[in-house]
């Protein structure tokens, strides 16, 4: 100020501003070291309208006396008795969701510590059968390690930052990937040995995290521990259980049904689902062995697929396009990308993306590239997106037989190595190697 | 003085990152699961001792005797809208033509009929014919499109799923919670499939190389769900009497599809409606006016 | 009180050393070389480091004794202005100019070997493809041939034989990655849209004696994205037998019928 010499307010602004910093330092510095929450799962909201599930200022007791009293008038004004009867529904869906949310804790746990129902869990005769919770601990939680090395919260060192922790494929990194991670509260899952309307077995689910799905971001764990990729996949089984039990019970919210909260209804209602997957390894599609071919019976079968590829038959051609390059259709969604809604955007949703039929000259094979794989593609089609199932079963027989099924995957296995997919120059063939 | 000057700026990187800090409006109750009475909830549910339970559904508990029908019209208020078409996009026009009917909302011009309303029950205490249907029920599609708009299905029944073109269709339903269905038939084939659970709405079959293909089935535990004919009416025949039963209304092209909207009159709550069906008695609803704007 | 800040600086120079030589004695030093060529590389990096290290030593000395001899409190003396030593600008301009030139024609043969002396006729012939993030391998196969159907894929998993001249045909199918096997001193930037060359031959599986198969880190040295990281995979020389058998294994998975 006045008095002082101008050396000394320098010091003197100089000390108020470190101050100042120190201080707004200090608190930010509090704010950020509390201890931050546990992790949660995040409600399943998709295709519904979260305003709907907002309770009305009003208690039911309120409501009701109001309604009495409307309904005792001589001329009822409508209008204000369905907005009362419309807030009585809002209440009842709020106290489904609260009760939909206990329902969950109690038969599923929470990220950093899970829980299956007894009659649920792996009896010892049957290992292919229920969840080991033991895994189940191992894959939950966050992450650390144990003395001798074991790993423990494998599914958040290595699957949350894309997957997410409730497994709605909407991680932080989900937003800069095309294709989407996958979204496990379905059960949906695309690669699979199983037939059309079945769940993938303990062995895909393993295929999958060993070697990774080509041509998408979903890298290959074949360099961790077996023990590590048993416990993941319980993990993912686990969430995938957990995402059905979780539409199941929210129809009954939607509709303003009472949430069941005892152990018997539903311990039923989550052996329906639990049932399908404990039942998908006698699903599994093993093919009839191909012939043993020469070279010219070798040329004769993919002659024969190609031309079944434009057959009016298989309608290879309508998605797959003339040349197998995927130009066939017009783009459609799958059926996680049709339920994608702008409604859900406060819970994170990402915009939709279009699924394309595969370009069979690229050489990429998502569900892997083994003659079987191609095989249970064209036996089973793809599960959520659009490849049909085009093999005979017992229900459908006019499908193709295996020996037409083995001449298209001839085809399509030569198709890579075609001259017109000839590239040439390594720069063309690493356009070519784009999925 | 200068404090004015410098200690403005940690205060405002201070209130910049609070601000930025993330917020979301989220719809996701607080649960608080140390709360005694939710713990005892949740233990009774792990254990499975006798737990606190919410009753399910006192509606469907009633018991009465006897069987009956409701029926009832519903009709366009307005000019019925001409069938629009939708282009095929030159896909298999030997087969298809360069267009095809739009079926998403049909109106009778001549009675104002709207068709494929669906009415259905949403819970009853008993049936008039509880075992499952032995016919199968028949879905079949020809010249691009599926011949029947909406089809009631019970669940366990068998439903043939018949391709009366040339060429191939494929018919992809997915029934959430139940197996996935996309079978790909070739020109005349046909496929056998069923449906273990009964679904809330009726789901969408649709066709991939063809996408302006689109029906709807509806597997359902009972058999009391009507379709709308194209005069508008519909009938469902054998109802438990003497229970007061919900029923429900559904148009693919009503207010997300779950029917409310479709009738603003007193007692319809969002698509819903309570009734007590008489016995060996009829339960007419009328001809009930659906506004234009109910229409997406 | 203000000399304090010349003894600060002074532990610089000794803490310096003293990690250095802690390091070298605790096993923080280079990771074990199985590479035919690692040594001269090696070699360089010590040259280097004794080099830059003594001159290190001297420079913070001299700038302690100078800031000690000079400090403000206890040396009261004016400052006194010089315009400057040309013959010591000469000297020190001189002497690091040439250093310079040793080094860089000290180092070019090994350079050469590493980066552009490629060998005509490798044992081994394997294309690894660097995407986000993973490391894609092909192998031709049996007949020798890459882009035909008996190539045999693979991910993150690169085995070679030991002993034999490997070639690697390095490509990255969307951004910059760079092949790094830390144990065989390789380093090559895969850039996309071109085709380059790495060459490396494991003198031996590794330092355990009669060990038939042993694995190494392959790592991912340019930064390409969120999962840069994790974007490992690992290299595992192994005898001949093992390798062929590796292959023969790859092949049965891949034609898999059932």
């Amino acid at each position: 100020m006045m008095g002082l010499s101008p050396e000394k307010s320098t010091n003197r602004a100089a000390g108020e501003s470190l101050r100042g910093w120190a201080a707004a330092l200090c608190l930010l510095a509090a704010l950020g070291c509390t201890k931050a929450d546990p992790a949660q799962f995040k409600l399943n909201m998709e295709g519904l309208d979260p305003a709907d599930f907002v309770a009305s200022g009003s208690t039911d007791e309120a409501l009701a006396e109001r309604i009495a009293k409307i309904e005792q008038e001589p001329d009822p004004d409508e209008e204000q008795l369905s907005e009362l009867q419309n807030a009585q529904s809002a209440n009842a869906r709020a106290k489904g969701l609260r009760d939909l949310k206990v329902a969950l804790h109690a038969l599923f746990g929470t990220p950093d510590e899970p829980f299956v129902l007894k009659e649920l869990q792996t009896q010892p005769d049957t290992p292919e059968v229920g969840f080991d919770l033991a895994k189940l601990r191992r894959a939950a939680g966050p992450v650390s390690s144990l003395e001798d090395g074991t790993q423990i919260g494998l599914y958040r060192q290595h699957c949350v930052h894309c997957h997410g922790i409730t497994g709605d494929g909407v991680g932080p990194t989900a937003a800069f990937l095309t294709p989407y991670p996958r979204d496990f509260r379905r059960g949906i899952f695309k690669f699979t040995s199983t037939s059309e309307s079945a769940k993938p077995t303990k062995d895909d689910l393993k295929r999958t995290l060993k070697q990774g799905i080509a041509g998408t971001a979903m890298p290959s764990f074949a360099l961790l521990p077996e023990a590590d990729i048993d416990a993941l996949v319980e993990y993912v089984k686990y969430l995938a259980l957990r995402g059905e039990m979780e539409t199941a019970l929210m129809s009954y919210v939607d509709a303003g049904d009472p949430v069941p909260l005892t152990h018997e209804e539903l311990l039923s209602e989550l052996q329906n689902y639990a049932s399908m997957w404990d039942s998908a390894a006698d699903e599994v599609i093993t093919p009839e062995a191909p012939p043993e071919l020469d070279e010219p019976g070798l040329l004769a079968s993919i002659e024969a697929g190609r031309k079944l590829f434009l057959d009016a038959k298989a309608q290879c051609v309508q998605c797959h396009g003339p040349t197998g390059l995927g130009d066939g259709a017009e783009k459609r969604f799958d059926v996680w990308n049709e339920a994608k809604t702008d409604t859900n955007l406060a819970f994170f949703s990402l915009p939709k993306q279009q699924l394309q039929p595969r370009n069979l000259r690229s050489g990429v094979y998502r569900g892997g590239r083994r003659p079987v794989d191609l095989y249970r593609r064209i036996q089973a089609g793809i599960k959520g997106a659009q490849m049909p199932s085009m093999g005979q079963t017992p229900a459908k027989p006019s499908g193709l037989t295996p020996t037409e099924i083995w001449n298209l995957v001839h085809y399509v296995q030569s198709l890579p190595y075609e001259p017109t997919s000839e590239t040439g120059s390594p720069e063309r063939s690493i356009q070519r190697d784009r999925n | 003085m200068s404090c004015s000057k410098y200690s403005i700026g940690p205060l405002l990187a201070l209130v910049i990152c609070v601000a930025g800090c993330e917020r979301r409006a989220v719809v996701d109750p607080v649960v608080d699961f140390d709360d005694p009475e939710i713990a005892k909830v949740v233990a009774a549910i792990r254990e499975g001792g006798e737990g606190s339970g919410s009753e399910d559904g006192g509606e469907a508990a009633a018991a009465g005797t006897g069987w009956g029908t409701l029926k009832g019209r519903f009709l366009f208020d307005g000019a019925a809208p001409a069938i629009g078409r939708v282009s095929t996009g030159g896909k298999d026009a030997d087969m298809c033509g360069d267009s095809v009917p739009d079926q998403s909302l049909l109106v009778d011009p001549a009675t104002k009929g709207i068709s494929n309303v669906v009415v259905f029950a949403r819970k009853v205490s008993r049936q008039k014919s509880p075992e499952t249907p032995t016919e199968p029920a028949i879905f079949d599609q020809k010249a691009c499109l599926f011949l029947t708009h909406v089809l009631p299905v019970r669940t366990g029944q068998a439903m043939k799923i018949l391709n009366s073109d040339p060429k191939a269709h494929n018919t992809a339903i997915s029934p959430p919670g139940d197996g996935n269905i996309n079978p790909q038939l070739p020109g005349g084939g046909e496929t056998t499939v069923s449906f273990k659970r009964a679904q809330n709405a009726p789901v969408p079959a649709t066709c991939s190389i063809h996408p302006w293909m689109k029906a709807f089935v509806f597997p359902r535990a009972d058999g009391y769900v009507a379709v709308s004919g194209p005069d508008g009416s519909f009938e469902i025949k054998d109802l438990p009497a003497g229970e007061i039963i919900e029923f429900m209304v559904w148009h693919e092209r009503v207010g997300g599809g779950s029917g409310g909207g479709l009738v603003a009159k007193s007692g319809w709550n969002g698509g819903r409606f309570k009734l007590t069906i008489p016995a060996d008695g009829v339960e007419d609803l009328g001809d009930i006016a659906v506004p234009e704007a109910a229409f997406k | 009180m203000s000399r304090l800040w010349s003894l600060l600086f002074l532990t610089v120079p000794i803490v310096g050393v003293w990690v250095c030589i802690w390091s070298a004695n605790n096993g923080y030093w280079m990771p074990d070389d199985i590479s035919s060529h690692g040594h001269t590389i090696d070699h360089l990096f010590n040259f280097c480091l004794w080099l830059t290290g003594v001159v290190f030593v001297i420079t913070e000395l001299v700038l302690v004794w100078f800031m000690w001899k000079y400090d403000a409190k206890a040396h009261a003396e004016p400052v006194k202005y010089t315009h400057g030593s040309h013959n010591l600008e000469i000297v020190w301009t001189i002497i690091p100019s040439a250093t310079l030139l040793f080094i860089a024609i000290y180092q070019m043969n090994a350079w050469a070997n590493v980066k552009m002396r490629v060998p005509t006729d490798p044992d081994v012939e394997v294309e690894v493809v660097a995407r986000q993030f993973e490391w894609r391998i092909r192998y031709p196969g049996k007949d020798g041939v890459f882009n035909t159907r008996d190539d045999l894929h693979t991910v993150n998993d690169l085995h070679v034989p030991v002993g034999e001249q490997v070639m690697v045909r390095l490509k990255s199918q969307d951004v910059l990655h760079d092949f790094f096997l830390p144990h065989l001193r390789i380093k090559q930037d895969a850039v996309p849209g071109m085709v380059i060359p790495v060459w490396f031959k494991a003198e031996r599986v590794s330092n355990v004696t009669g060990a038939t198969s042993a694995a190494y880190d392959l790592v991912c040295a340019e930064l390409c994205g969120w999962g840069h990281y994790k974007m490992k995979g690992q290299l595992v020389v192994e005898t001949r037998d093992e390798y062929e058998r590796f292959l023969a294994d790859l092949e049965k998975q891949q034609e898999a019928t059932q």
